[in-house]
C-alpha cells in the first residue's frame, strides 16, 4: 500500500481533501483530526487494513506517519 | 431536503453515532456520560426546548456484567423506566423509540447465576410493551434482537469500549446508524404501497409453463423452501397491509393451476390486486395496475428474477422502485426483510391497513358495477354511499398523519405534517381538522378524506384538503366542502385556498373551480382561490345514501 492511498483513504474518513493531508499531519494540531476523529480512524483502520492497533499503542500515534508505520508491520 | 432533528438518549458515549449521522439528521444529545435520567427531568433540557422531531432512547446491556444479582438489576432498570416514563409524560406529540436491551450479563458467573437475564429482557419487553399500548407516540425498536441476528462477537467491540465508553464495533456501530435512520424514515418519509411480483423463478423455481405443476421447485422443505419462505415474508407484509399485485408471462390456465393445486403455495389468489397475467410488456401492463388502483408508479416496487425485464420496467417507469434480484435466491427471506423494514414497514399497523387488499378488491367490485351502469349519477346511486364527516378525535391523529404524508394525487398543497405538528395546529382553538369516513355496499373504505381549516372565524383558510386515491370519482370532495360551508356560513365569510402543482397532484389542478371558488391568482401555476360562503349554492347529493356531519368537537 502506498502513502497516497493511505493519506486518501484517511482523507475520505475525515471527510477533507486529501491534498491537505500528509504524514507530517500532527494529531490535535489539525483541527478535523480531534480525540472522536481518532477513535474513528482506528476503527476504520482496523478493518480496512485487518490489524489491530494496541490500546497501549495509540497514546503513541501523533502523526499520520505513525499511523501509517502501524499497520505496514 | 430539510435534515430532521433527533435527540439520542444513551447510556454510553454516542458520540461516535452522531458523528456518523450527522450528514443525515441534525443530532441533539445531552452533555456528559449517562446523564440521559436526569436530562429527562430537567425542563431547561435540548430535548424540550429544542424542537426535537424525534427522541432515540438508545439503551445498552454492556454494563450488565458488573451486575451481581437480580436485585441490583432491578434497581438499575427502574431508573431507566422512571426516565423514560417522565420522558413520555413530557413529550406527547413526538416519536419517541424506545430500544430493548441486550444484557450482557458476567459469563464467569454459572448458568444458573445468571438465568435472571432471561427474566430481564422479558421484563424489558413487558415494560415496553405495555407503553407502546397505552401511549400512541412510542414505539419499540429491537436492538437485542438486531444484536443477537449480527452475532455479539461481530457487534461489540472492547477496544472501542475501553476507549470510547461505546461498546460497538465499526460494523456494529453502522448497523445501529441504519437502524435509527429506519425509524426516522418510518415516521417521516413516504413508503411504498404495493409489490408487483412475478412469477416464474421469482414465486417458484422454474417456469411453469414448460416445468408443469410438478416440475416447479417449490415445497415446504428442503431447496424448495427457499420460494416458499419467501412467499410467507410477503403474505406477512400482505397482512400488514401491503398490496400485492403480479406481473408475469404467462398462460392464464397454468397459473391458476398452480393457485389451486400445488399444495406450497401459500399465496392465494385473494391476496392479489388488479393481476396481470399475460404477454404483453410488464411496464405496459404496470401502468394498467397504476391506473385500476389509482396508484402512483412511485408508490411500487417490482420484482422480478430478471434483469431485462427489470430493464425495460426501468426505463418505461422510471419512478419505480426495482430492487436486484437476489443471485443467491437463500437470500430470499433477508432481501424481503430489509425491503420491508427499508421501505414498506409503517410505524404502527393501522386498522386501515389490515384490510387493505379487501377494499382495493372491493373497488374492482365497484368498477364492475359502474360499467353496467347508465351514468355516473346511476352508478353511485347503487353504490348505496354513507358519508361521516366530523371534527378529528385523539384516535385519529395517527391516520390523519399517514395520510398527510402518503397522500399524492388528491392533495391540493401536499403539506407533510409529523404527528407533533398536527397537534400543534388543533392546539389552537381557532384551527380545525375535519375527516371523512366513506361506505358503502361493498365495505367500509375507513378513514378517507382530511380537511385542515386554519384561522380567525373572520376568513378561514382550507390550509390541506387531501383524499385517498381509492374514494376518487365518489363525489366525497363536495359533499365535505358543501356541509363546511353550510356549518360555517353563518359566522365565517370567506374560505380561502390554494392549489400548489407537484409532479402528481394534477388530478386536483381544478378541483377548486369544479367546488365553485373563484380564482384570485395564479402565479407559476400555483393557484389562490376564495368563496364567499353567502352566495355558495350547497347541493343536495341525492345519490347518497346518508350524510352525517357533526361540526363539534
Amino acid at each position: 500500500m502506498t502513502e497516497e492511498k493511505f493519506l486518501e483513504f484517511i482523507a475520505d474518513i475525515m471527510g477533507v481533501d486529501g491534498a491537505e493531508l500528509s504524514l507530517d499531519t500532527r494529531y490535535k494540531v489539525y483541527s478535523e483530526w480531534d480525540s472522536l476523529m481518532m477513535l474513528n480512524l482506528i476503527m476504520e483502520i482496523e478493518e480496512e487494513y485487518q490489524v489491530r492497533i494496541p490500546l497501549e499503542k495509540v497514546g503513541e500515534i501523533k502523526t499520520l506517519g505513525n499511523l501509517y508505520d502501524m499497520i505496514r508491520k | 431536503m430539510i435534515k430532521r432533528k433527533l435527540a439520542i438518549l444513551s447510556n454510553i458515549m454516542v458520540d461516535l453515532i452522531r458523528m456518523k449521522l450527522s450528514s443525515r439528521f441534525d443530532i441533539y444529545t445531552p452533555e456528559g456520560f449517562d446523564t440521559w435520567i436526569l436530562e429527562t427531568l430537567s425542563p431547561e433540557s435540548g430535548i424540550y426546548t429544542e424542537n426535537v422531531d424525534a427522541v432515540v432512547i438508545l439503551l445498552d446491556g454492556t454494563v450488565a456484567s458488573d451486575w451481581e444479582n437480580l436485585e441490583e438489576a432491578e434497581e438499575i432498570l427502574n431508573s431507566w423506566k422512571q426516565g423514560i416514563r417522565v420522558l413520555i409524560q413530557n413529550l406527547t406529540e413526538i416519536p419517541i423509540f424506545i430500544s430493548t436491551v441486550d444484557f450482557r450479563l458476567n459469563r464467569i458467573k454459572a448458568l444458573e447465576e445468571r438465568q435472571y437475564r432471561i427474566f430481564l429482557q422479558n421484563d424489558w419487553y413487558q415494560f415496553a410493551q405495555n407503553i407502546v399500548e397505552s401511549v400512541d407516540n412510542v414505539y419499540v425498536f429491537d436492538l437485542a434482537d438486531v444484536i443477537a441476528n449480527m452475532g455479539r462477537k461481530h457487534f461489540y467491540s472492547e477496544k472501542m469500549w475501553y476507549m470510547s465508553s461505546m461498546p460497538y464495533s465499526k460494523e456494529g456501530l453502522e448497523t445501529i446508524c441504519d437502524m435509527i435512520t429506519d425509524l426516522m424514515s418510518c415516521a417521516f418519509d413516504t413508503r411504498k404501497k404495493i409489490i408487483a411480483l412475478d412469477m416464474d423463478n421469482t414465486l417458484w423455481g422454474g417456469v411453469v409453463g414448460e416445468d408443469g405443476l410438478e416440475g416447479i421447485e417449490l415445497s415446504n422443505h428442503k431447496e424448495g423452501q427457499r420460494y416458499y419462505d419467501f412467499q410467507r415474508q410477503l403474505l406477512e407484509m400482505n397482512k400488514r397491509g401491503v398490496l400485492l399485485t403480479l406481473v408475469s408471462k404467462n398462460n392464464p390456465e397454468d397459473v391458476r393451476k398452480v393457485f389451486e393445486e400445488h399444495p406450497s403455495m401459500l399465496l392465494k389468489e385473494k391476496q392479489f390486486v388488479s393481476p396481470k397475467i399475460n404477454w404483453n410488456q410488464k411496464s405496459s401492463n404496470l401502468k394498467e395496475i397504476e391506473a385500476e388502483l389509482n396508484l402512483t408508479e412511485s408508490s411500487f416496487i417490482f420484482i422480478d428474477d430478471n434483469p431485462a425485464e427489470r430493464e425495460e420496467v426501468r426505463a418505461k417507469c422510471p419512478e419505480m422502485e426495482i430492487p436486484e434480484f437476489p443471485a443467491d435466491t437463500t437470500q430470499l427471506v433477508e432481501f424481503a426483510e430489509k425491503l420491508y423494514i427499508e421501505q414498506l414497514r409503517p410505524l404502527r399497523v393501522l386498522k386501515e391497513d389490515l384490510d387493505k387488499t379487501q377494499m382495493y378488491q372491493s373497488e374492482e367490485l365497484r368498477k364492475k358495477e359502474a360499467a353496467g351502469s347508465l351514468n355516473l349519477g346511476d352508478y353511485l346511486a347503487k353504490l348505496e354511499m354513507r358519508a361521516d364527516i366530523h371534527r378529528m378525535q385523539d384516535g385519529e391523529i395517527d391516520r390523519v398523519v399517514q395520510l398527510c404524508n402518503k397522500t399524492n394525487q388528491f392533495n391540493v398543497t401536499s403539506k407533510r405534517y409529523s404527528r407533533n405538528e398536527i397537534c400543534e395546529i388543533v392546539s389552537h382553538s381557532q384551527n380545525e381538522i375535519y375527516v371523512a369516513y366513506l361506505s358503502d355496499k361493498y365495505g367500509e373504505s375507513g378513514l378517507t378524506a382530511v380537511v385542515i381549516l386554519i384561522g380567525k372565524k373572520e376568513e378561514k383558510r382550507i390550509d390541506t384538503f387531501l383524499m385517498s386515491c381509492r374514494v376518487m370519482g365518489r363525489k366525497l370532495e363536495n359533499v365535505i366542502m358543501n356541509e363546511l360551508i353550510r356549518h360555517y356560513c353563518s359566522e365565517t365569510p370567506v374560505f380561502t385556498a390554494s392549489y400548489i402543482p407537484t409532479s402528481k397532484n394534477l388530478p386536483v389542478k381544478d378541483l377548486f373551480e369544479r367546488l365553485g371558488f373563484s380564482l384570485c391568482y395564479e402565479q407559476n401555476g400555483e393557484k389562490e382561490y376564495r368563496v364567499v360562503l353567502k352566495d355558495y349554492q350547497c347541493r343536495d347529493f341525492p345519490f347518497y345514501q346518508e350524510i352525517r356531519f357533526d361540526g363539534g368537537k
